[in-house]
Parts: structure tokens; C-alpha cells; sequence
């Protein structure tokens, strides 16, 4: 379904939802457009003025009118408001229920700053703020099929991590800790995007999401810190919000 | 023309109080932004297209410094003074101000604004204001940066924004919204005060209820965005922290989330209040072109309300990625996309009165018609950013920035071309160019479309918006070179709006003349002569019809029959006549439309004190911080000098004029003397250590309460003016009014004061 509109490469199933939502949206809005489109143009042919065609006196007050209208209002309502509401629903589903079983989940902890990314993961003891987090600058490396649960919080301004191939984006925000979940299906390397303009280098925000299989994964974990900041300049306690 | 003959070039044409005048004054502020924004727009589509390359010929020009190209600190500027000027100086300028001011009294047979010279300086408070964010661009350290939206902490941090710039917008916009605040009383008034005989809501034009709803809008919605820009400056420059957390504000309590709140809780509704006359606008227009009255005219004002309702309860799908609950966010989704009911309304009928008519493509029909082609699209759009899931794609992607350009820089810039075209005979007595406005329309239409839609398709790519170069990212190396091609669409499509300009000038001066109604309009502005006599009408109209009837049978050999002829009741479209008798003055109307605004302003206020003081780790009582006693005292004093007002309004009923003076001296008194004991309690605080930047509940109470402080103050100004004008005899005969006038608002400020104690001692 990566479709004609050109959608960034899908690498999640979830993402996936979302193209499915979009294109029940478009063939809604489609319809609805050339319904509008055909009569202006229709009417606007038949009715120009010419000699000898005089209009025809209505104020649309009618009962037939105001039944129309009260038809129309309800068509619209049920098969436009209801229906993208209900699919709405499914998708969210889908696409954020976190599973239960978490056993074999990692998390992330995201806190950027003005034009940087900058990545946590918790380490051999599973715990973070201490001695063995594995911390990563604009590079996020996690295993395919495994969900993935990240605690977001800005340590400037408002930033927000997107994945286009993902179709996510959770917005960090500084002084709270926001979450999000996701789970990649396709191994390779995706941009890691800045959506909130967060000041002059917003542009260049940019970061590498890797996702490689669990060995691949492991090893990376292995390898040397690139950032030695000490870890206790940020981060925060995992509450009750986050799994 | 009695009186009008004489006056000077600089009464008549600067400092006038008449609406007409004051309507060109808007128009022109507004179009000179126009072309301005449109500028900024290409310098952005230039540096998307090919970024960081020299920009031909005016590159040297702008930015000598950096060798003719921009440099990253540049295109924020660009992207919040394009969207800032487009929306506040450009638009609401040529919307509001132009065709409010000028349409509303010739529409209902008024001769002026109810508070005219209120109306004058409406203008200057906007005039100021442009001066401002003009002076913003040559500040050290530039224009704003931060968007439209002024999102914080981005904005309310002096590291991450610097300079003046962002202050200057910030106070260029409240000066923009002060402006429009005394536009909305007006209008309200003269809407609801100053009909001519006959002309019942029924018979209003459309234009005219969706300038109503729109300044409704604006009185109500407007002051909360007034209250978060004030806030925003005291972060900046007070050292508090209303809305910068994290380590940004080390002693923390502030809330990030909570501007978005208060930004969306007007700027949602503000799409509205920019559209709503335009949607009028279009119901007039189609009407008088197809000859036909307009379909569904009750359908469609209840629609307007409708949506005016709705638009104040759906901010928060501007919020969905910021961490809200999901089940916050199906609300809002809901609500959202339910606006589709009402809006396929107004489709209903603008098609239906299309049908069957006697179609006349005239330039403003061109324009209205285009509206309804593009609004479908900006509309239909809507809703994928409604729907909560799709948005957490597209969010702050291109997608939105097409979305509201379909409805912002189309739609609304239409309605205003349309308006333009529509009225130019009527405001200068000259007729346009139709040709060459043909001409404008087809290119525009067609060039629009190569620009906005493309937005779109690269959005769906999840082309970020606001980001000055895209082709840093893999998953963006297929749109470039569709920003290449809105670059080239861009220059034609500003480069288009140049026949526009030209022929706006040419025809000012060398337009034919124009008869009293060019179109054949039924409403009461075709009426008077065109440009119409300072007074609007030679004689107050009564009138007996809607606003609408068009080919009605046995109107005789014209097809139309003004509102103000008396005709055949045969003839007449029922629609009951009333006398306009509504049981308040003008200026008490005016009053309360004031009133309204400013408890929204005290709720901005109070309403983020609650949520800050609610949501801070550190809680400070306020009964062990502040002098209970001291404030208790000064409650009193102000009770009571609510009361010597009180007595000073029964006074002047009593037409005891001597009586009234000393009330409202002691009046005044009583408040000079609150003002006094505030001052040194202010001043024992600070001395003790507790300022405005010790901790979140000191920044709260010097700002609500010095912010009530301003208030009483401007409330002594008013009582002592009154005291002063009471001298002369001639003032007793408006006496009562003002004097009942100035005790609301007296009372309101005590009202207020309670409000502020009890809820600083107890939260
Ligand atoms: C002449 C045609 C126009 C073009 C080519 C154009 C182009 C643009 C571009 C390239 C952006 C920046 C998008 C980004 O980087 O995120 C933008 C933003 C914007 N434009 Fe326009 N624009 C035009 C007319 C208008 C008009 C008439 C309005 C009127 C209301 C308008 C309102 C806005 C707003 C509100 C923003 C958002 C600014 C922000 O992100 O803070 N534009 N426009
Ligand atoms: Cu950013
Ligand atoms: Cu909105």
C-alpha cells in the first residue's frame, strides 16, 4: 500500500494502519469533492445567464428544503463523521495498545536537546540512571519485532521525535514525560526527524534510527559510549504512566 | 454635507471617525502586508527550492551581510513575520476592518459606527501596532522566530529566542488585538443598536451576520491569547516562569503545555472569525449574480452560529502529539470533525441557489465562486488533521501547511478579492478593470492550485513544515524536486497578483464612473450614491424586505427590488418588520460587550494561575506569604468606594448634580487610596524578598494583581474625567449614561478584586 501518493517506505505494521485510514479518508473526501466539483460546474454551464432565461424565485424555505438539508446534514454526519470516528478507533487500537506481554521490550529514553537527539537505554541491569546506560547521540539502534516503549522529555524547548516511516511522532515537551510505543517489522536504516520547530537548526535536527536483528542489536549495545556526558544530568524516574 | 465641507486634508483623511474613511485606512494597511507577506513568501520558496544558493538580484539587497543567500537564522524569521503579517495585518486588516467597517453601517441603514470615534482609534491601535513589527526587522538579532504561534518555551526563553524582535510581535499583536477588541464592540453595537426601521435580523445580508459572528468570536476568544502573549513577555523580560520548564527555568513550576491552551483556545476560533465573513460574503454574492434570493438564508446564519459555537470547543486538535489522553483527544476529534455538519450547509446552499438561476460571471462572482471550489478543498482537507490517528502522521508536516493555505491564503484571500472587487465602485465610485480582474482570477485560481496542492503531496511524504532545507533527508529525496516546482509556481502566482495592484491604482484614479449600484444589488448600500455622502444615505431608509430579492414575479422590468422600496406587499418575501427597540442604550451595550472581553482576559489570568499553582510540586500558601489584614483592609476600602459609586449613579438619576460630583470624587478617592496601600505592600514584599521572580506563586501574584492594579488606575482616569466633564451643564444630559457606564465597569474591577483575594489565599 505504499500507493501512489508516495507514502515514506512503511516499516511497521502498525504504520501501516494509518496508510489504510488515510486512503477511507480520501476516497471519503474524493467523493464528497467530486460530488461539489461536478454540480458547481454542472450549474454554472446550465444556469448562465442567457436572453430569455429568467431565474427562478425561491428562498429555500421550504419543507421539502429544510428536509433536504436536515437529509443532508444527517448523510454527512453518519457516513462521513461516525465512519471516520469508528475507523478512527480500530486503527488507535491497533496502533497503541501496548501488548501485554513485555518481557522482551526495550526502552528508550529520548531526551533531546536544541538540535541534537540524544538516546538512553537502561543497560545490562535493566535500570537506568546508572553506571552501565548505554547512551547514543542522533543514532538509535533497536532490535526488529520487539516493541519498543520511550519516555520522552525536552531538555530545552519543545521538540518532537518523528518517524516517517513509522507514521509517529510524539511531541517532548520540557517539564513533563511523554510516551510512545511502536514495534518495527522491517530490518534498515530510517530517519529520526524533528517535527516541533524548536529554533534555527530545526532543519538539521536529524538522527538514524537502525533497526537490525536481536544479535546485531546486542552487539551494538557492546560497543563503546560515544557520549560520556555524565548520565545524571538528565533522565528521570519511569512513572506509573510509562509500562 | 453640512459640517463636512471644510475640514482639513489631516481630520478628513487621517484622523477620521468616519467609517468609510476608516475602512480605506484598513484596506490599504492591509494590502501594503500583502504585498509584503507575499514577499517573504517567495524568499521562502526560493531558499526550499534551492537551498542556501545566492538569490538573484535582491539577494545583495536584503542580505548584504551573508553574501546574498540566507543564512539559518533567517527563514524562521521568515516563516513567523510571513504568517504573522499574512494573518493579522494582511487579512484581518482587508476582512474585518475594510469590509466590516465599511459595509456594516451602509448595510443596515446606519449612518456611522454607534462609537465613532472608538472606531478611529481602532485604526490607530492596528497603525501602531504595524509600526511595531515593522521596526521588529532592523532590531539587533532580527525579526521573531519562534512561528505565528509563538509556541514556548521557544519563545518565552531570552537564549532561545534573542533580541527584541519577538517582544516587538508579541506587542504588535496585542496592540492588533486591542484593535480588533474596540472594532468587535463596535460592530456588536451598530449590528444590534442601529438598524434603520424594518430591518429585522431576517433581513440583514449574510455579510452582515457573519461580521456579527466573527466579532463575537473576536470579544470572547481574543483576550485569552492577549493574557498568554502578556505572560509570554514577563518570562522574557520579568525573569518569572509562566510557561518555561525543564532546565530551561531552573526554579521550575511552569508549564509548557498550558500556552498551547490558551493560544489554540483563540487561534482555532480565529480561522473562523476570518472566514465567517467570508462565508457570508459568498451567500451575498452568489445571490446577486444568480439573480436569485439566497437558498436556505435561515439554514445558513444558524449554521454560522453553529459553527461559531463549536469553534470554541475543539482547540485540542492542534494538541494531539503533545502528549495528551487519548480519550481527551477522540473528544476533540469528535467535536472536530462534527463542524462537517454545519459546513455541508452552507455547501447546500450555495449550490441551490446556484440552481436554476441566471448566472452573471462577473469578476466578484468569479471570486466567490472560487471561494466554494477552493474551500472545498481546504475544508475536505480538515479533516484528515481532525482524525486523530492520520494526524499523528501528518502533524507539523507539510499537509497542514497546505490545509491552511487552502483555507487561509485561498479561501479567505478570495473572499477578500471578491470583496475588493465587489465594493471598489461603491467605496471610490470608480469601476475596476473587468478584464483585466478576469485575468487576476484565471491565473490566480490555476497558480494557487500549483502551490498549495503540491504542499500537500510533499506533506504526505512527511516533508516537515517549518524546516529550511529538505534535502538533508533520505525519505525526502523525492519531493525536492516538487520544491523546485513550487518555487517557479510561487513566483507566477505572486508575480499575478501584480495585475491586481495595477489594476486597483490605474482605476482609482482613471476607473469609469460609477453609478449608485453597478451590480443591480438589492441590499441598502446600492441605495446611496457611489462613493455615498458622508452621512450614507440623503434619507434614513425604511426598509421592507430581506436582503435578497431577486427575479421575484411581478417586480416589473428590473429583476430586483431594493430592501428600502416600498412595492406591492404582494411582492414582499415575509420576514417580520420591527422596530428596533432593544431595551439597553448603545454605550451600556457597548459597555457589556467591553466587559465580556475583559473577564476573558481575567480568566486567561486566573484560569493559568489555578492550573500553574495546581500542577507545582511546591506549594506556597498565599495565607502565610501575604499581609492578610492589609489586603482584607483594602478589600474594604474598595467595597466601599463601590458603593459612593453606587450612590453617585443614584445621584445623577436624582439630577443632583452636586451630590454626584462629591460621590465620584470620593470614589476616585477611595481607589487612589487602595492604590496606595497596594504600593506598600508591594514594596514591603519585595524589601522582605519576595519579588516577582522568587518562585512561581510570587510571579503569579504580582502579575494578577498588579494587572488589577492597571485596571483601578484606568478606572480612577475614567471617574475623574467624568468628574471634570460633570462641571459643564452641558454634560448632564448623557450624564446618567456614562455615569452607569463607568460604575459597571467600577463594579466589575471591585468584582474582580474578590475574586483575586479569594482565590490567592486559597489555592
Ligand atoms: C502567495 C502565496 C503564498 C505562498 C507561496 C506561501 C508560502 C508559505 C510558506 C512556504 C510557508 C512556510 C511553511 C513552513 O516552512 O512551514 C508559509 C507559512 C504560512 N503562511 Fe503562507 N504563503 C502564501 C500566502 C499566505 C497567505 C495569503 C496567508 C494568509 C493568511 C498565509 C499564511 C501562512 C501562515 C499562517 C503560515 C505559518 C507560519 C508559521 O509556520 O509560523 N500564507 N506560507
Ligand atoms: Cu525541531
Ligand atoms: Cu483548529
Amino acid at each position: 500500500m505504499n500507493g501512489s501518493w508516495g507514502f515514506p517506505e512503511g516499516a511497521s505494521a502498525a504504520g501501516m494502519e494509518i496508510d489504510r485510514l488515510f486512503y477511507l479518508a480520501f476516497w471519503l473526501t474524493g467523493v464528497c469533492f467530486l460530488v461539489i466539483a461536478g454540480v458547481l460546474i454542472y450549474f454554472l454551464i446550465k444556469y448562465r445567464a442567457r436572453k430569455g432565461h429568467s431565474a427562478y424565485y425561491t428562498h429555500g424555505s421550504s419543507k421539502q428544503a429544510l428536509l433536504f438539508t436536515l437529509a443532508l446534514a444527517l448523510a454527512v454526519f453518519v457516513l462521513i463523521d461516525v465512519n471516520l470516528a469508528y475507523h478512527d478507533h480500530l486503527a488507535w487500537e491497533k496502533i497503541w495498545s501496548v501488548p501485554k506481554d513485555l518481557s522482551n521490550a526495550v526502552r528508550v529514553e529520548i531526551g533531546p536537546k536544541q538540535f541534537e537527539w540524544h538516546f538512553r537505554l537502561a543497560g545490562a541491569d535493566g535500570k537506568f540512571k546508572t553506571e552501565d546506560d548505554i547512551l547514543s547521540v542522533n543514532e538509535l539502534h533497536i532490535p526488529v519485532h520487539t516493541p519498543i516503549i520511550v519516555a520522552l522529555s525536552s531538555r530545552d524547548v519543545i521538540h518532537s521525535f518523528f518517524l516517517p516511516n513509522f507514521r509517529i511522532k510524539q511531541d517532548a515537551v520540557p517539564g513533563i514525560v511523554t510516551n510512545l510505543y511502536f514495534k518495527a517489522d522491517k530490518p534498515g536504516t530510517y530517519d529520526i526527524a524533528c517535527a516541533e520547530h524548536c529554533g534555527l537548526g530545526h532543519y538539521r535536527m536529524r538522527g538514524w534510527l537502525v533497526v537490525e536483528s536481536q544479535d546485531e542489536f546486542n552487539q551494538w549495545l557492546t560497543e563503546p559510549l560515544e557520549e560520556t556526558e555524565p548520565t545524571a544530568e538528565w533522565g528521570w524516574e519511569w512513572g506509573a504512566r510509562v509500562v | 454635507m453640512s459640517g463636512h465641507g471644510k475640514e482639513s486634508f489631516i481630520s478628513r483623511f487621517v484622523f477620521s471617525t468616519d467609517h468609510k474613511v476608516i475602512a480605506i485606512q484598513y484596506l490599504i494597511t492591509g494590502l501594503l502586508f500583502l504585498g509584503f507577506g507575499g514577499a517573504m513568501a517567495l524568499l521562502m520558496r526560493w531558499q526550499l527550492a534551492f537551498p542556501w544558493q545566492p538569490i538573484p538580484f535582491i539577494g545583495h539587497l536584503l542580505f548584504s551581510s551573508s553574501g546574498g543567500f540566507l543564512v539559518p537564522e533567517h527563514y524562521p524569521m521568515l516563516f513567523t513575520m510571513h504568517g504573522s503579517i499574512m494573518v493579522f495585518f494582511a487579512i484581518t486588516p482587508i476582512l474585518l476592518g475594510a469590509l466590516g467597517n465599511y459595509s456594516i453601517p451602509l448595510e443596515i441603514g446606519a449612518q456611522d459606527m454607534a462609537f465613532p470615534r472608538l472606531n478611529m482609534m481602532s485604526y490607530g491601535s492596528l497603525f501602531l501596532g504595524s509600526v511595531l513589527i515593522t521596526i521588529s526587522f532592523f532590531m539587533p538579532g532580527g525579526a521573531a522566530g519562534s512561528g505565528w504561534t509563538i509556541y514556548t518555551p521557544l519563545s518565552s526563553s531570552t537564549t532561545t529566542s534573542i533580541g527584541w524582535g519577538q517582544d516587538l510581535l508579541i506587542l504588535g499583536l496585542a496592540l492588533d488585538g486591542v484593535s480588533l477588541l474596540m472594532g468587535g464592540i463596535n460592530y456588536i453595537t451598530t449590528i444590534v443598536k442601529l438598524r434603520a426601521r424594518g430591518m429585522s435580523l431576517r433581513r440583514l445580508p449574510l455579510t452582515t451576520w457573519g461580521l456579527f459572528f466573527s466579532a463575537v468570536l473576536n470579544t470572547v476568544w481574543l483576550p485569552l491569547v492577549v493574557a498568554a502573549l502578556i505572560m509570554v513577555l514577563c518570562d522574557r523580560r520579568l525573569d518569572t516562569a509562566f510557561f518555561t520548564a525543564g532546565p530551561l527555568a531552573p526554579r521550575g513550576g511552569g508549564q509548557a503545555l498550558l500556552y498551547q491552551h490558551l493560544f489554540w483556545g483563540f487561534g482555532h476560533p480565529e480561522v473562523y472569525i476570518l472566514i465567517l465573513p467570508v462565508w457570508g460574503l459568498v451567500g451575498d454574492l452568489l445571490s446577486v449574480f444568480s439573480r436569485k434570493p439566497a437558498f436556505g438564508y435561515a439554514a445558513t446564519v444558524i449554521s454560522m452560529s453553529t459553527i461559531s459555537v463549536l469553534s470554541g470547543v475543539v482547540w485540542g486538535h492542534h494538541m494531539f502529539t503533545s502528549g495528551m489522553n487519548p480519550l481527551v483527544g477522540k473528544a476533540f476529534m469528535f467535536l472536530t470533525i462534527s463542524i462537517s455538519i454545519p459546513t455541508a450547509v452552507f455547501f447546500l446552499n450555495w449550490l441551490a441557489t446556484l440552481w436554476r438561476g441566471s448566472i452573471h460571471f462577473t469578476t466578484p462572482m468569479l471570486f466567490a465562486l472560487g471561494v466554494v471550489f477552493v474551500f472545498a478543498i481546504g475544508g475536505l482537507t480538515g479533516l484528515y488533521n481532525a482524525v486523530q490517528t492520520i494526524d499523528v502522521y501528518i502533524h507539523d508536516t507539510y499537509v497542514v501547511v497546505g490545509h491552511f493555505h487552502y483555507t487561509l491564503a485561498a479561501s479567505v484571500l478570495f473572499g477578500a478579492f471578491a470583496f475588493i472587487y465587489f465594493w471598489f465602485p461603491k467605496i471610490f465610485g470608480r469601476e475596476m478593470n473587468s478584464f483585466l480582474g478576469k485575468l487576476h482570477f484565471w491565473l490566480s485560481l490555476v497558480l494557487l492550485n500549483a502551490v498549495f496542492f503540491p504542499m500537500i503531496l510533499v506533506g504526505l511524504r512527511g516533508h516537515m513544515r517549518r524546516i529550511a532545507d529538505a534535502t538533508g533527508y533520505t525519505f525526502l529525496q523525492p519531493v525536492q524536486n516538487l520544491n523546485v516546482w513550487m518555487g517557479w509556481a510561487a513566483l507566477f502566482l505572486v508575480g499575478s497578483q501584480l495585475i491586481f495592484f495595477i489594476n486597483f491604482i490605474v482605476s482609482l484614479f482613471a476607473g469609469r464612473k460609477a453609478s449608485s449600484n453597478p451590480w443591480n444589488a438589492a441590499s441598502l448600500a446600492w441605495t446611496t450614491s457611489s462613493p455615498p455622502p458622508p452621512e450614507n444615505f440623503e434619507v434614513v431608509p425604511s426598509v421592507y424586505r430581506g436582503p435578497h430579492e431577486y427575479s421575484a414575479p411581478g417586480s416589473g422590468d428590473r429583476d430586483w427590488m431594493t430592501q428600502s422600496e416600498r412595492g406591492s406587499s404582494a411582492t414582499t418575501f415575509a420576514g417580520k418588520e420591527t422596530a428596533v427597540s432593544v431595551p439597553v442604550t448603545s454605550g451600556k451595550l457597548g459597555i457589556w460587550v467591553f466587559l465580556v472581553s475583559e473577564i476573558m482576559l481575567f480568566t486567561g489570568f486566573i484560569g493559568s494561575y489555578i492550573v500553574l499553582r495546581l500542577g507545582n510540586p511546591v506549594k506556597i500558601s498565599g495565607l502565610q506569604v501575604l499581609n492578610i489584614p492589609l489586603l482584607a483592609i483594602n478589600t474594604g476600602v474598595l467595597l466601599t468606594s463601590s458603593l459612593t459609586m453606587a450612590l453617585s449613579l443614584r445621584a445623577v438619576q436624582m439630577r443632583d448634580y452636586v451630590n454626584l460630583r462629591r460621590w465620584l470624587l470620593l470614589t476616585a478617592g477611595l481607589g487612589s487610596l487602595f492604590l496606595m496601600i497596594k504600593f506598600f505592600d508591594y514594596l514591603h514584599m519585595w524589601e522582605s524578598g519576595f519579588t516577582i521572580s522568587s518562585n512561581l506563586f510570587g510571579s503569579c501574584y504580582y502579575l494578577l494583581t498588579g494587572f488589577h492594579a492597571l485596571h483601578v488606575l484606568s478606572g480612577i482616569v475614567v471617574i475623574l474625567c467624568l468628574w471634570f466633564a460633570s462641571r459643564k451643564p452641558a454634560f448632564w444630559t448623557v450624564a446618567e449614561g456614562r455615569v452607569e457606564g463607568s460604575g459597571l465597569y467600577w463594579h466589575f474591577i471591585d468584582i474582580v478584586w474578590v475574586i483575586l483575594f479569594a482565590v490567592l489565599c486559597l489555592i
